[in-house]
């Protein structure tokens, strides 16, 4: 029975695991290696899910555990590479270094660029509730915390997304695109 | 659906979806920030545009299609039963066995104490430089051995061997 209901649910959750994927990665393989490791841990750990939520809430949770490791390990694996890069004698790069995450132009287009900027907790109660569309109580059976949480994570996640957007419409007015470019010589 | 998790002290003894990983909720986090009943325009209004945003992303980028087992795969694994692995094996043991059984005989014949039937007829051997080679040089020449040339005890073994395949079988079921 519990190899069945794996079948079942990946046939009934894979895109919705793939879109949240998708919002959270900024591009298409990684969302896919993320939901192939999501229906790879329901298939291996599905009897610890004893009912108490539906299967998508702990679909979810086991997504963002993933998505939250991935960054993690991203984060440590650029930090090194920009040591490197930066201890390199040399001139300074016309165009973006090898580190610069990947990322689909639509994408980064998006408001979600922006999203994946703030803190775990908010970024991911925004993507349940804004892209997944997600209950309240939903997303606090997903995250594990109060409903009041939840809330909070929402309303200071937009508020901040709000600064963050406002600063960034100052930056795009007064800064160089690429570090050492003079706007001057641009013209 | 009301929330599992009213208070943080609900949430004590819990266990998350994942076993490694950490949880999202932090104990130091506080609940109870302000939150006004209406949200300002200009957040509903971004609200709004993240969905469209993740509306629009999941229509450029839908999920790919599942992978399935092609059918031909799966039926040449099915018919590869576990029997067959053992048959395989058990021959290449025989096989090995003979060659090795093949190859002590032929180290013994110079002696002549375990040729039975088939004497080789010695014959010296011319060199290109003319020269003869004495006849009680031990030959080289490669023999094939069959099963008959086999003695008693070797035949014995060879044919314990085959008839441990079935036995083997029946083990492995």
């Amino acid at each position: 029975m519990p190899q069945e209901n794996v079948q079942r649910w990946s046939d009934a959750y894979h895109a919705r695991i793939f879109r949240a994927a998708m919002v959270l990665s900024g591009n298409p393989w990684d969302a896919d290696d993320l939901t192939q490791e999501t229906f790879l841990v329901l298939a291996e750990q599905i009897d610890r899910f004893q009912g108490r939520s539906q299967p998508y809430t702990w679909l979810y949770g086991v997504l963002l555990n993933l998505d939250r490791r991935l960054r993690r390990q991203d984060g440590v694996r650029r930090r090194k590479l920009r040591v490197l890069w930066d201890n390199e004698p040399g001139e300074t790069p016309a165009a973006p270094p090898a580190d610069a995450p990947i990322e689909v132009a639509e994408w980064k287009r998006s408001l979600w660029a922006e999203v994946a900027k703030l803190p775990d907790g908010q970024r991911q109660a925004l993507v349940l509730r804004f892209s997944e569309q997600l209950s309240y109580e939903e997303i606090a059976e997903v995250l594990e915390c109060p409903l009041g949480t939840v809330k909070s994570r929402l309303f200071h996640g937009l508020a901040s997304l709000r600064e963050r957007l406002a600063g960034t419409a100052d930056d795009l007015r007064t800064a160089p695109k690429f570090a050492g470019e003079d706007v001057q010589h641009a013209i | 659906m009301p929330s599992r998790y009213d208070t943080f002290d609900d949430m004590a003894g819990d266990s998350g979806p994942n076993r490694h990983a950490p949880r999202v909720f932090q104990p130091h986090e506080p609940a109870d920030l302000p939150v006004p009943e209406e949200w300002p325009a200009d957040l509903e209004a971004l609200a709004e545009q993240l969905s469209d945003d993740a509306r629009f992303l999941a229509e450029r980028y839908p999920a790919p299609t599942r992978l399935t087992k092609p059918k031909s795969v799966g039926s040449a694994i099915v018919s590869k039963s576990p029997g067959h692995a053992i048959r395989r094996f058990a021959a290449v043991i025989a096989l090995c066995l003979i060659g090795g059984a093949s190859l002590s005989f032929w180290r013994l014949q110079p002696s002549g104490d375990l040729l039975p039937s088939r004497q080789m007829t010695r014959v010296p051997v011319e060199t290109a430089a003319g020269a003869t080679l004495p006849a009680n040089m031990p030959d080289v020449t490669p023999t094939t051995v069959g099963f008959q040339d086999l003695t008693p005890p070797e035949q014995e073994a060879v044919l314990d061997l085959l008839e441990g395949d079935d036995e083997l079988m029946r083990l492995s079921i």
